[in-house]
């Protein structure tokens, strides 16, 4: 039976048409056009030689200090935590308020290790040799629970284990119930505020509101250790888009979208959701506490205020600033929004609740967040569009910096001021423009002008005088594709024509 | 619905006798209340297999209700529901749907962001734990099977399009795909024709007129055309009982049929 048959052309049901609701459009089986493949392909190449090999190598080289690279370490883990809220609120549709705890859990398993002497904790005879807060709590024997955390293949499995046992069993009881939507949401931000204030107490024995610290102090400060963290945690990443990948593309994760957009239609094709939404949740609490585990040597410390209401919804928007429902959008939004945070809160900490406010309309009036832009690039790119001049453009701007920092430039250069910024800094700018001057794909501008931010700033490449510069940069790349999009330049000079003609006829 | 015969003579009760051996679903003595509001109270309800019955009444009659009850949606104040020999009354959604009996909702209710393909692949039989779902790699292997059940309702040249994309009626068909795909005992399909244009409603009756030889077919509606259309044994629902059951024609002979539909 044709289909031109059975439902002809431009024919369109009138009558009883029930309202439908707005849904995600996206064709998940869908294979991308050769030429977005072959895009696809050079870019994870790119970025796998960016954080494998150019990374360490500028470390080593001594153009990036061990701290930035420790701090990129950090927000790797965030990204891997990213990936669990992706997997059960991107593509199951669960909003979650408590995978923070999942991440504290991990973090804290691996800080009772790094405590103990098996994993490096600073014990002295004065304090019993057990972890010091033990002393101020009375306790001078260390409790039995703690003992088996001396092994550190024991703390790994539990840093995983606990959370996912916990999430497993916390939602397992919720969905069964067929508690849904907002109403689970406001049970995991209870959930999460009734741990923050537990783990907050003495009593737990895990250090109350100082949490745990006193580690090994070469972990977070030799350069080795950060480096080796650094590595460890970027191959985690790796393997944990990896495998949820291959989870999102399964038949699971066709029932996991089918969660997400019509759950109840599951029971009367034989499915039980519940089990379906318990496996991701449990699925995402691993990942947070995997990205935990990995955070706490790498951080130092481990206090409840990392696992707050607040921290949870910030991962949420992590996700939201990416693009939900696309694994490599998650680790994305994870990664601006950390570098951004960091940078704009100490360059102007004042402003910081506007920019907070500001992000959580942006997510409100673009869903599909950054991705979006990177699809657009795509498709442009596939459609014949160059970015190689604006790549250009970048390596040299990097590089340019790197030089400035090695203290290269000559000093001529930063004597000279013009608008409080030395006049280096402008002619950065001009021949970067003229390296990059070409008619390039449109998205490329504005994901140049991001990539310049958050790159630079993960290597700690922004020199303080260049403060006002950048964020000029970035607002004119910004601005330009704004303004091309939204056709402003050309509707003000129609406007202006048109009242120029009633002039001269008046 | 022209032969308006009023009589205040008691007319028999038009009925189909069904005995419990020879159906494949019966519900007995079935009591639905809604905040004491009797929502269904019917005494006997009972299919054949390899039947197609439709079941039409004015609104709020209570076919939806049935299909609920069938289907395990809504739980039964008193009576029983028995499928295939095994009383299922007590068994939750889920279970009754493993067991054989499938259903198409009145809206078309279908995952947006999912392909045609792929609401095939979920609703094909296999088994629907966690783990094993997990292990299930795609493609399933199906493919034949697959593009066989899209062809049958038209939907092939579309296998590969999010249902977000596709229009109403062709959701109403993906709903009867996934329905045929499952392969299941008993079909339950809340108003077909509901929203499709002429052309579309004939396309309907001819494939659900199709799957009466070798499918067991509950169908509701309440668009006349259609239901001549489908050539089966009615059974009228009002107010939650039972009215008449039996061929179309001789159910639209009869008085309470017509003062059910027309008002006194």
């Amino acid at each position: 039976m044709a289909l031109a048959r059975l439902i002809p052309r431009g024919e369109t049901p009138t009558s009883r048409v029930p309202r439908l609701e707005p849904v995600d459009v996206r064709a998940y089986g869908a294979r991308p056009a050769p030429e977005i493949a072959r895009f696809r392909r050079r870019t994870i190449a790119t970025l796998l030689v960016l954080l494998f090999v150019v990374i360490p190598a500028l470390q080593w080289a001594g153009v990036v200090e061990p701290y930035n690279v420790n701090r990129i370490g950090r927000y790797l883990c965030f990204a891997i935590a990213a990936l669990g809220v992706d997997l059960i609120w991107g593509y199951t549709g669960v909003l979650t308020l408590c995978h923070a705890l999942f991440f504290c859990l991990g973090a804290y398993a691996m800080g009772m290790h790094l405590s103990l002497p098996g994993g490096g904790g600073d014990v002295r005879p004065e304090y019993h040799n057990i972890p010091q807060f033990f002393f101020f709590n009375n306790v001078n024997v260390l409790p039995a629970w703690w003992r088996p955390f001396d092994s550190l293949p024991f703390a790994v499995v539990a840093a995983i284990l606990v959370p996912t046992l916990v999430a497993g069993l916390f939602a397992f009881f919720i969905f069964r119930n067929r508690v849904r939507g907002v109403y689970f949401s406001i049970i995991t931000q209870a959930l999460a505020w009734g741990a923050f204030l537990a783990f907050s107490r003495n009593e737990l024995l895990l250090g109350g509101t100082n949490g745990l610290t006193n580690f090994y102090k070469p972990l977070n400060a030799n350069g080795a250790w950060i480096l080796g963290f650094y590595l460890a945690t970027a191959a985690a990443l790796v393997l944990s888009l990896i495998g949820c990948r291959a989870l999102t593309r399964s038949k699971l994760g066709r029932v996991l979208i089918g969660v997400r957009d019509r759950e109840p239609r599951l029971y009367f094709l034989g499915y039980r959701p519940e089990l379906y939404k318990t496996f991701a949740f449990a699925a995402a609490a691993a990942l947070a506490g995997l990205g935990g585990l990995l955070y706490v040597p790498q951080n130092g410390i481990v206090t409840p205020n990392v696992m707050r209401v607040e921290d949870s919804i910030w991962m949420v928007v992590w996700v939201a600033v990416g693009g939900r429902g696309r694994l490599w959008g998650a680790i994305m939004g994870a990664l601006v929004v950390n570098f951004s945070y960091s940078m704009l809160t100490s360059d102007m900490p004042q402003a910081w609740p506007f920019i907070e406010g500001a992000l959580f309309l942006a997510v409100l009036a673009f869903p599909d967040g950054l991705s979006q832009l990177w699809l657009r690039l795509e498709s442009e790119v596939a459609g014949g569009r160059s970015i190689a001049r604006l790549l250009a453009a970048f390596v040299f701007v990097e590089a340019v910096l790197m030089i400035d920092k090695l203290g290269w430039l000559p000093s001529i250069l930063s004597m000279v001021q013009i608008a409080f910024v030395p006049l280096k800094y402008w002619l950065l700018i001009i021949a970067a423009t003229a390296v990059g001057w070409s008619r390039p794909a449109p998205a490329a501008v504005p994901l140049l002008g991001l990539a310049i931010l958050i790159v630079s700033e993960a290597l700690g490449l922004f020199p303080a005088e260049a403060t006002p510069l950048k964020y000029l940069v970035v607002v004119a790349l910004a601005g330009w594709y704004v303004a091309r999009e939204t056709d402003v330049v050309a509707r003000v000079v129609r406007w202006l024509r048109r009242r120029r003609v009633e002039d001269a006829a008046s | 619905m022209s032969a308006s015969v009023h009589t205040d003579v008691a007319t028999p009760d038009l009925r189909l006798a069904i005995a419990p051996e020879e159906s494949l679903l019966r519900v007995e003595h079935a009591t639905v209340v809604f905040d004491g509001f009797k929502a269904l109270d019917i005494d006997s309800f009972a299919v054949r297999p390899n039947e197609v019955r439709v079941v039409i009444g004015p609104n709020g009659a209570g076919k939806t209700t049935l299909c609920d009850v069938i289907s395990g949606k809504t739980k039964l104040a008193s009576g029983r529901c028995v499928f295939d020999g095994t009383d299922i009354t007590k068994w939750k959604d889920f279970q009754i749907a493993r067991r054989g009996v499938g259903r198409k909702f009145q809206t078309p209710s279908v995952f947006g962001s999912l392909t045609v393909r792929e609401h095939l692949e979920l609703a094909a039989p296999a088994s629907r734990g966690v783990g094993s779902v997990l292990r299930n790699r795609r493609p399933s292997g199906r493919d034949g099977e697959i593009l066989a059940v899209a062809r049958a309702v038209g939907l092939e040249p579309l296998c590969d399009v999010a249902a977000a994309y596709l229009s109403h009626g062709q959701r109403q068909l993906l709903e009867i795909g996934t329905l045929l795909i499952a392969q299941p005992k008993l079909l339950l399909i809340d108003e077909p024709a509901a929203g499709l244009s002429d052309t579309e409603t004939a396309a309907m009756a001819k494939l659900l007129r199709r799957l009466a030889g070798s499918h067991t077919v509950i169908v509701i509606e309440h668009d006349m055309d259609f239901v001549r259309q489908l050539e089966a044994d009615v059974t009228v629902l009002n107010e939650g009982r039972i009215l008449a059951e039996g061929p179309m024609s001789a159910v639209q002979a009869d008085p309470r049929v017509i003062e059910a539909y027309l008002g006194r």
